[in-house]
């Protein structure tokens, strides 16, 4: 399955705004994603805002690029703010048929 | 020991029939395969095959004729092989929308436990008793696979709510789906073990275990798809903090 355009976006961003070469910048998301329940596949804009804000500042910390905090909080205002067009995940499309099960 | 088994088997029953009146009536307004496969799977495996598999046993016990228990031994069979066909088809819609694996894996199962049913309808009492269990034990691959399911997506979810990307509520229906399922495995594994090394009547320290296992199923189901509101409230204060 192809990485979500989002992943690819916030990735070449990472990638411009820090000393982290490709591979580290896709490897770093990919990790945070992880942690966050989340896959490169279906990763959409809202959810990777999340991510940028409140997972990967301290994994950039780790490795050592300083002023984690405010590079993550410019990708995800400029994701915020564009348009991607990604499907739901399987993740959340089973999450949405059990919430109906409460109803 | 018979009121423990009677509690442990009637909170499940009661639950199971609960919750699948639930979602057949959930679908009569949504027409989606899910609510009607799982609501189906409940009311038949969990709820009027349970009931058969008590009715089976006071009737053994009280030393019913066998041309009494056949039918009820059969309604068990067949009630229990249709739920959990009908919980494979939920947990292929849910978890699995369209991959194709699914199909020829229920479909084999679906053969084997008509061919056990039928074998099992028309033999001498030593060989339908083989033919029963090589029925029931096609359910394991089912709910083994929807408690796999659901316990690995639970995991997932609890990760995004932590950071508020998921529902705690759904994340706690996940994981009480998936421990019901767990025990749904464990309860037929032990009544078949329980048959191999004693016969058909399960002894009492086994018996109560299962009624124990009923009970935690019960609860589950209860928890994860009929929450109390304090439940609720503290599954969102927990993932809020």
């Amino acid at each position: 399955m192809a990485d979500s355009p989002v992943f690819d976006r916030a990735c070449s961003e990472l990638e411009q705004r820090t000393s982290l070469d490709r591979l580290a910048a896709r490897g770093t998301i990919r990790i945070a994603l992880k942690s966050a329940g989340l896959d490169v596949a279906g990763v959409n804009a809202a959810q990777m805002g999340v991510v940028l804000r409140k997972v990967l500042p301290a994994e950039l910390a780790t490795r050592g690029i300083e002023d984690a905090e405010a590079v993550c909080a410019a990708i995800a205002n400029l994701l915020a703010g564009m348009s991607f067009e990604v499907a739901q995940d399987r993740a959340a499309e089973a999450a949405a048929t059990i919430a109906r099960f409460g109803s | 020991m018979f009121l423990l088994q009677l509690i442990g088997e009637a909170a499940f029953i009661a639950a199971s029939l609960t919750l699948g009146a639930k979602l057949v009536l959930l679908w009569r307004r949504t027409r989606e395969v899910p609510e009607l496969a799982i609501g189906l799977s409940f009311l038949l495996g969990g709820g009027i095959a349970y009931l058969a598999w008590f009715a089976l046993a006071v009737g053994a016990a009280r030393g019913a004729s066998a041309s009494l228990l056949g039918p009820v031994l059969l309604l068990g069979l067949v009630c229990t092989c249709l739920g959990a066909i009908a919980n494979g088809v939920g947990i292929a819609r849910i978890f699995r929308p369209g991959a194709r694996w699914p199909l020829p894996l229920l479909g084999g199962l679906a053969l084997w436990m008509a061919g056990a049913a039928a074998v099992g309808a028309v033999s001498a009492p030593e060989r339908a008793s083989v033919a029963f269990w090589a029925g029931i034990l096609a359910i394991l691959p089912i709910y083994g696979w929807a408690a796999g399911e659901a316990l690995v997506l639970a995991r997932t979810l609890h990760r995004r709510a932590r950071l508020g990307l998921a529902d705690p509520v759904v994340v706690n229906r996940f994981a009480q789906w998936g421990v019901s399922g767990v025990i749904v495995v464990l309860m037929t594994s032990l009544s078949f073990a329980s048959r191999l090394l004693h016969g058909p009547l399960m002894p009492p320290g086994i018996s109560a275990l299962n009624a124990g296992l009923g009970v935690v199923a019960a609860a589950a189901i209860w928890l994860g798809f009929f929450p109390p509101r304090a439940l609720r409230e503290r599954l969102a204060s927990a993932y809020a903090s």
